[in-house]
C-alpha cells in the first residue's frame, strides 16, 4: 500500500504541492489528474525521492520508500527516451539488470510482452529503427517486466492511438490483478474514468478532488439529460429550471440543469405524448467536472 | 553483480564496441606512419640546392667543391654576370661570391629564397674553415699546428648533490632522459583528457538528452550511478594504455635496433625509471586523468542536450590547454620562471607542469609531494561535489547555458540539504 501524507514542497517562494495525502490499497488504481504545472510530476518525484519534501512522508507499507525498494518500482517518466542505438533485447534486459533481475528471469519473458503490446519488429532490432508508437511501446514494457509492485506511469496515454491505448490499459489492469498499486497521470479523462478505482485532481498544487470516479461524479448531482423524444430544444428550454438545451446532430437533445429535480419534470412532458427511445439522466462527465475545476478561476 | 558494476559494465561494453573507440587506439599508430611516410617522401623528392661559386681565388673553389653534402653542392661558375644568367635560367638555386683582402675572408650569398638555416649554419662552418687555413698559411704553420689550433674544448657537465653530512657528492646526470619522459607524459596526458573529457560528458548528457536518467534514477541512487559510469570509462582508458603498452613491448623488440632508440635507451638507468621522480611523475599523470574525468562528468551533467557536450567540455579543454602550454613551453625552457613555480601548486593544472620541474630537478620531492597532496584533496572535494550535484543536476532542464543551470542545480541541492 502507498500513502502519501500530508506532502508540501516548495521552490523558493513558489509551492508546488501543497498538502497532498492519499492512499492506494494493493490491487488499486489511481489517477492523478490537473492542468500543466499542477503539481503532477512533482508528486511523482516526491514519492520516488528525486526530490525531498519540505514536510508530510510518502509510505510504502507503512514505511519510508528507500533505496531497497528501488527494485519493486516501475517509473514511466513523461519524457520519454530509450538508447536508441542499442536493441531492444538488450536495452530491457539492462533496465531489468537495474531493478535487480537476471537475464534468466527477462530473457523468456521479452517475446511475450512484445505480443502483448504488438510491437512491430525483432527484438534484435535497434530502437531507432523502429516508429515513434512502438518504440514508446518497448518503453512501456522495460517498465512493466519486472513486474514492480508500484507502478508510476507518467502520461502513459499521450501518443498512443486508440487500439494501442486499449492495449495499454489492458495491461495496466492485469498489474493491478496481481496486486500491484497503480498510479497515472492522464490528460484524457475518458480513460481515466473507465480504469481508475480513486481519483486525485490537483490544482496549483492543492487537492481540488479526491475519492472513487463515480462518487466524484455523484457529488455534482445528475444534472445532465440526454433526451430523444418529439420534445424540441426550444420547448425544453422553456420549462422553468432547464438552463441548456442543445439538439445534437443525432437527434438527441443534450440539456444542461440547474437542479436535478427538474429532471423528473422533463421526462414527464416527453412521455405525455407516449413511447420515446431515450431519457438518461447522469452526472457530468469527468471532462465536463476537470474543465470545471480547472477553470474554476476565471469564472 | 550489484547495481554499480551492472552500470560501469555497461558503460566499458558500450565504449569498446564502438567504432570511436578503435579509431582512438589506431589514430596514433596511422599519425606515426603518415609522420614516417611523409618523412621518407620528402627526403626521397626534395633535390640538393645548386650554389654558385665565383671567386677570383681558385683554391676557395676547389676546397669547397670537395665537400659533399646531401642539402645542397657548389658549382664553379666564371663570373657573376655569368652566375646571374645562370640563376635567372634556374640552373643554380642561389650564388655566392668569395673576396679575400689581407687574409680577411669575404663571402656574399645571392639567392632568391632562403636556402633555409642549416644549410647556411653548414656554409658558414665552410667558410670559417677556410678562414682559419688562410690564416695559418699566413702564418706559415704545419698541419699538426693546424690541428691543434682546430681542436675545440672539451665541456661535460656533472650533476652533484650533496648529502645529509654537508659532502659533496657527484652523480649521474639524468635531466635529458627525464624531461623526454616528463614531455611525453604531458602530451600523453593532454592526448588522454581531450578524448575522455568529451567520451564522459557525452556519456551523461545523452543520458539526460533522452530522460533515461530519471528511470535510472528511479532504479538506484544518483551517486552510484554517477561513480558507475565514470569507472566505466575509467576502465577503457585502462584498456587503452594496456593495448599501447602491449604494443610498446612488441615494438620494442623491432625497434631496438634502430641507431636512435639505442642511444635514447643507453642514457637510462633503471634508477632514473623507478626513482621518486618518475614516481611522482607517474602519480600526476594518474591524478590528472581522475581529477579531469570527473569535472567532465561535472560539466556533461549540465548540458541538457547530448549535441551541448561539444560546449560542455570547452572549459576543461581551455584549463588543460593553459597547464600544457606553460608546461611543455616555459616549463621546458625556462623552470625557475615564478609563473612556471606558482601554477606548479595550482590543481588541474599542476598535472601538467610539476612533472616538467621534477624533470628538470628545479623542484624538490617535498615541493611535489605537496602539490600532489593539494590535488588530492581539491580532487576529492569535487567528487564529492559533483556527485552531490549530480542528483539536482539531472532533473534541470534549462537552456540558458552552463552557468544558469550550475546555478539553478546549486539552489535545488541547497533546497535538498535543507530538508534533508
Amino acid at each position: 500500500m502507498l500513502e502519501v501524507k500530508h506532502l508540501v514542497k516548495t521552490f523558493g517562494d513558489f509551492t508546488a504541492v501543497d498538502d497532498i495525502s492519499f492512499k492506494i490499497p494493493d490491487g488499486k488504481i489511481l489517477g492523478l489528474i490537473g492542468q500543466n504545472g499542477a503539481g503532477k510530476t512533482t508528486t511523482f518525484r516526491l514519492i520516488l525521492d528525486f526530490l525531498t519534501q519540505d514536510s508530510g512522508s510518502v509510505l510504502w507499507n507503512g514505511q519510508p520508500l528507500t533505496e531497497k525498494d528501488y527494485n519493486i518500482i516501475g517509473y514511466l517518466p513523461e519524457e520519454r527516451g530509450l538508447y536508441p542505438k542499442i536493441s531492444i533485447q538488450d536495452q530491457l534486459l539492462y533496465f531489468a539488470a537495474l531493478r535487480g533481475k537476471s537475464k534468466q528471469e527477462i530473457e523468456p519473458k521479452i517475446d511475450e510482452w512484445m505480443e502483448k503490446f504488438k510491437v512491430k519488429g525483432k527484438k534484435t532490432d535497434k530502437v531507432k529503427s523502429l516508429s515513434k508508437g512502438n518504440q514508446q511501446k518497448v518503453q512501456l514494457i522495460a517498465t512493466l517486466i519486472h513486474e514492480p509492485k508500484l507502478i508510476i506511469l507518467d502520461e502513459p496515454f499521450s501518443g498512443l492511438d486508440p487500439v494501442n491505448a486499449e492495449l495499454l490499459k489492458d495491461g495496466i489492469i492485469a498489474l493491478k490483478d496481481q496486486g500491484s498499486v497503480v498510479i497515472f497521470s492522464s490528460h484524457n479523462m475518458d480513460n481515466v474514468e473507465k480504469i481508475c478505482d480513486h481519483l486525485v485532481m490537483l490544482k496549483d498544487g492543492k487537492m481540488v478532488l479526491d475519492g472513487p470516479v463515480h462518487q466524484i461524479r455523484e457529488q455534482f448531482g445528475r444534472t445532465k439529460v440526454f433526451l430523444e423524444s418529439s420534445l424540441t430544444p426550444e420547448a425544453v428550454l422553456a420549462i422553468p429550471g432547464v438552463k441548456q438545451a442543445k439538439l445534437r446532430s443525432d437527434g438527441v437533445v443534450e440539456i444542461t440543469l440547474a437542479d436535478p429535480a427538474v429532471g423528473k419534470e422533463i421526462f414527464a412532458q416527453a412521455t405525455s405524448f407516449g413511447y420515446i427511445p431515450m431519457f438518461n439522466q447522469q452526472p457530468p462527465t469527468l471532462e465536463e467536472i476537470f474543465k470545471l475545476k480547472a477553470g474554476g478561476d476565471h469564472e | 553483480m550489484s547495481k554499480f558494476w551492472i552500470i560501469a559494465k555497461d558503460v566499458y561494453l558500450k565504449n569498446i564496441k564502438s567504432i570511436s573507440f578503435v579509431i582512438m587506439i589506431l589514430a596514433p599508430f596511422l599519425l606515426i606512419g603518415l609522420v614516417y611516410l611523409a618523412g621518407s617522401l620528402a627526403s626521397g623528392f626534395s633535390n640538393d640546392s645548386k650554389i654558385g661559386l665565383v671567386s677570383d681565388n681558385q683554391q676557395f673553389i676547389r676546397q669547397l667543391e670537395q665537400t659533399k653534402n646531401d642539402a645542397f653542392s657548389f658549382k664553379s661558375i666564371t663570373s657573376e654576370k655569368e652566375a646571374q644568367k645562370q640563376l635567372k635560367a634556374e640552373k643554380i638555386d642561389s650564388y655566392m661570391v668569395i673576396h679575400s683582402t689581407d687574409g680577411q675572408l669575404a663571402a656574399k650569398l645571392y639567392a632568391q629564397r632562403s636556402l633555409g638555416q642549416t644549410t647556411e649554419m653548414t656554409i658558414t662552418q665552410l667558410l670559417n674553415q677556410l678562414q682559419t687555413s688562410l690564416n695559418a698559411q699566413k702564418l706559415q704553420l704545419n698541419s699538426d699546428q693546424l690541428a691543434s689550433l682546430r681542436q675545440p674544448a672539451k665541456f661535460s657537465k656533472t650533476k652533484i648533490s650533496f648529502d645529509k653530512d654537508g659532502n659533496m657528492q657527484t652523480g649521474q646526470d639524468n635531466t635529458g632522459v627525464q624531461i623526454a619522459l616528463a614531455m611525453g607524459l604531458t602530451i600523453l596526458l593532454f592526448v588522454i583528457i581531450t578524448s575522455y573529457s568529451s567520451i564522459i560528458a557525452q556519456e551523461i548528457a545523452s543520458e539526460k538528452g533522452t530522460r533515461i536518467m530519471e528511470v535510472i534514477l528511479s532504479s538506484t541512487k544518483a551517486q552510484t550511478h554517477f561513480y558507475a559510469k565514470l569507472t566505466g570509462v575509467l576502465f577503457v582508458a585502462l584498456t587503452q594504455m594496456v593495448i599501447y603498452g602491449a604494443a610498446l613491448v612488441i615494438g620494442y623488440s623491432q625497434l631496438k635496433n634502430i641507431e636512435m632508440i639505442q642511444q635514447l635507451l643507453e642514457g637510462v638507468s633503471l634508477s632514473t625509471l623507478f626513482g621518486s621522480t618518475m614516481i611522482l611523475t607517474l602519480l600526476f599523470f594518474v591524478l590528472g586523468v581522475l581529477v579531469y574525468s570527473v569535472l567532465a562528468a561535472l560539466c556533461g551533467s549540465l548540458v541538457s542536450k547530448p549535441e551541448d557536450t561539444a560546449k560542455a567540455v570547452q572549459p576543461i579543454m581551455y584549463v588543460g590547454l593553459i597547464g600544457y602550454i606553460i608546461g611543455i613551453s616555459i616549463g621546458a625552457n625556462d623552470p625557475q620562471n615564478i609563473v612556471v613555480k606558482v601554477t606548479s601548486f595550482i590543481p588541474l593544472i599542476s598535472s601538467y607542469i610539476m612533472p616538467v620541474r621534477l624533470a628538470t630537478e628545479t623542484a624538490s620531492v617535498m615541493e611535489a609531494v605537496i602539490s600532489l597532496v593539494i590535488s588530492v584533496i581539491f580532487g576529492i572535494l569535487l567528487t564529492i561535489f559533483s556527485a552531490k550535484l549530480y542528483k539536482s543536476n539531472v532533473l534541470v532542464y534549462s537552456e540558458g547555458g552552463m552557468l544558469k543551470s550550475l546555478k539553478q542545480s546549486i539552489s535545488i541541492m541547497k533546497n535538498e540539504q535543507k530538508h534533508k
